[in-house]
């Protein structure tokens, strides 16, 4: 079975780079895949585009998901994924600086397993990105490997 | 009577009239009560006709002889169509026809033409005069000018619809406006928060890995820009909760005041498990509001209440309700750092503090925020305080607040 690991899906690379910090501070040392837009994020997660061939089998154990990204925007690949057999399973935390209800429910409707609003205090911050790691790295109990592609 | 100082042909006129009515009525009148009819036809500004049955005029009284300028000479040689405008020449006729055909009587909107080439607009109303056997011999007709009041009218509906017009464009502008605010808070809530992470993470990791290479003042330093962006992220936070109390529809339901301060209470105790402080809430307060946003009133000034008896070695603060003039009005009350009445005024107003931020930290906001939420309930917020003895804040919510 492969090391779980971890979707982030960010366009700022000031937030990428103290996610990256976060999750070293507290020792959780799997692997993060880094894409910055939502095009990149469906190619990386159906295989497609520069990720043809990927086995995409080997699913993230969860997707840290951004809304507002270039191109495609989050809310957008959640839809499409969520549309996809698959991709219906795939766990999916939207973590974003958008408190607006607006995109609550949306990320809810289409089937968002949480919803974090990012601190700007550092502090809580790394507290909220440990929390994030423990739970879906350790706690949660991932979807079956199946076969076929996503 | 002083008929004799009528006009020769007026005089005419009224015999028939006269004749007219005894034919219909068969009743002999006294002289009086008929020259009364006379009376009434003569000084009416009506037009008052009669027509026989080929559409001859027979009668003519000076009301329509001011109202189309002929003379009752010229009008005793015309046909009553003559008085149609050419559009309306073959309904006039058509309507006759069928009056005497023995069909309803009736009033009606048409136009007439004058003499000298004006276009009235008049109410018709027609009444068919029947001899002895119950035959009908002619037609009286009464004519009312009503092209002023047509006018008046279509000024007033060309008016409605300038402000209907109206209506429909501000609306059209405060929706733009609206959604010009949305965008602006949806910004204000993403973009400007990520910089500021930036800010405070970068310094922490500076102080966190760096430390050794930084002496005590540039700690320091890092230090206040930590705090400041943590304080501009509490302003966004604080700013997008007073905008949102602004933009959010307004719900009535029953809300238990007593239970949701009891909520916020238990909150802030578990936030300072260590502070003592007395609280004094009275039972059964109810209102009727949006409870969201009257949560969010509530939250604010106990929150200031906590804030500012911070201080204080027996913190006392109270939520209750008295009766004065303006009915039942809430209160939080504390014993702790007060105000100056002098500054009552600007309590309100966003971005107004009254204590230094280190004394009391704050935005300035929270007070603005109340004061918007219990306006929008068409309710009232005031303060009362002193220095050093403590704050009082009323606030009334109009609908139907009750105390128990």
């Amino acid at each position: 079975m492969n090391e779980k690991f971890i979707l982030l899906v960010e366009d700022n690379p000031d937030d990428v780079k103290l996610t990256l910090y976060a999750l070293k501070e507290h020792n959780i040392a799997n692997r993060v895949v880094v894409v910055s837009d939502g095009v990149e994020a469906l190619d990386y997660l159906f295989g497609t585009g520069a990720y043809t061939g990927r086995d995409v089998s080997d699913r993230p154990a969860v997707v840290l998901l951004d809304l507002k990204l270039p191109r495609v925007d989050g809310l957008e690949v959640l839809r499409r994924l969520r549309a996809d057999r698959y991709g219906r399973r795939q766990p999916v935390v939207v973590l974003t600086n958008s408190k607006e209800e607006q995109d609550l429910v949306s990320s809810y409707d289409l089937g968002a397993n949480s919803y974090i609003l990012k601190p700007v205090d550092f502090d809580r911050f790394t507290e909220a990105v440990r929390h994030l790691g423990l739970y879906w790295l350790l706690l949660n109990e991932p979807p079956p490997t199946g076969s076929g592609t996503l | 009577m002083k008929k004799e100082r009528k006009p020769q042909t007026l005089t005419n006129f009224y015999t028939r009239v006269l004749d007219v009515f005894w034919d219909i009525t068969k009743r002999k009148k006294e002289a009086e009560e008929a020259s009364r009819m006379v009376m009434v036809v003569r000084d009416s500004n009506d037009a008052i006709t009669i027509q026989d049955f080929e559409g001859r005029i027979t009668a003519w009284n000076r009301g329509a002889e001011l109202m189309f300028g002929y003379s009752e000479q010229e009008a005793l040689q015309m046909k009553i169509w003559q008085l149609a405008p050419p559009d309306k020449a073959a309904e006039q006729r058509d309507f006759n026809r069928r009056l005497f055909a023995g069909e309803k009587v009736a009033s009606f909107e048409t136009q007439r033409l004058t003499k000298d080439g004006r276009l009235l607009d008049v109410w018709l109303t027609v009444t068919k005069l029947v001899d002895a056997a119950g035959k009908v011999i002619g037609i009286a007709s009464t004519e009312r000018d009503i092209t002023k009041l047509k006018q008046v009218q279509e000024d007033l509906r060309k008016l409605n619809a300038e402000l209907e017009q109206r209506v429909r464009d501000r609306t059209a502008e405060l929706e733009t406006a609206n959604k010009e605010l949305e965008t602006f808070s949806y910004s204000v809530s993403h973009d400007l928060r990520a910089p500021l992470r930036s800010i405070d993470g970068f310094s922490r990791i500076l102080l966190e890995k760096y430390s050794a290479k930084l002496d005590d003042e540039g700690k320091e330093h890092l230090g206040r820009v930590r705090a400041a962006a943590q304080h501009m992220g509490q302003l966004i936070d604080d700013l997008l909760k007073l905008s949102r109390a602004s933009r959010v529809e307004l719900r009535r339901e029953a809300v238990d005041l007593t239970a949701l301060a009891g909520e916020i209470v238990l909150e802030l105790r578990r936030a300072e498990p260590a502070r003592p402080v007395r609280w004094v809430i009275t039972t059964g307060l109810a209102a009727t509001g949006d409870r969201q946003l009257l949560r969010v009133v509530l939250d604010n000034l106990l929150n200031n209440a906590l804030k500012f008896t911070s201080r204080q070695a027996e913190a006392r603060i109270e939520f209750g309700a008295i009766n004065g003039d303006q009915g039942c009005a809430f209160f939080v009350r504390d014993n702790g750092a007060g105000f100056d009445m002098a500054y009552a005024g600007k309590l309100f107003g966003a971005f107004q503090r009254l204590h230094s931020p280190a004394d009391f930290p704050g935005t300035g906001i929270g007070l603005a925020t109340v004061q918007r939420i219990i306006r929008r309930h068409r309710g009232r917020v005031w303060a009362e305080g002193e220095v050093n003895h403590g704050a009082t804040f009323y606030f009334t919510l109009p609908e139907t607040s009750q105390k128990p």
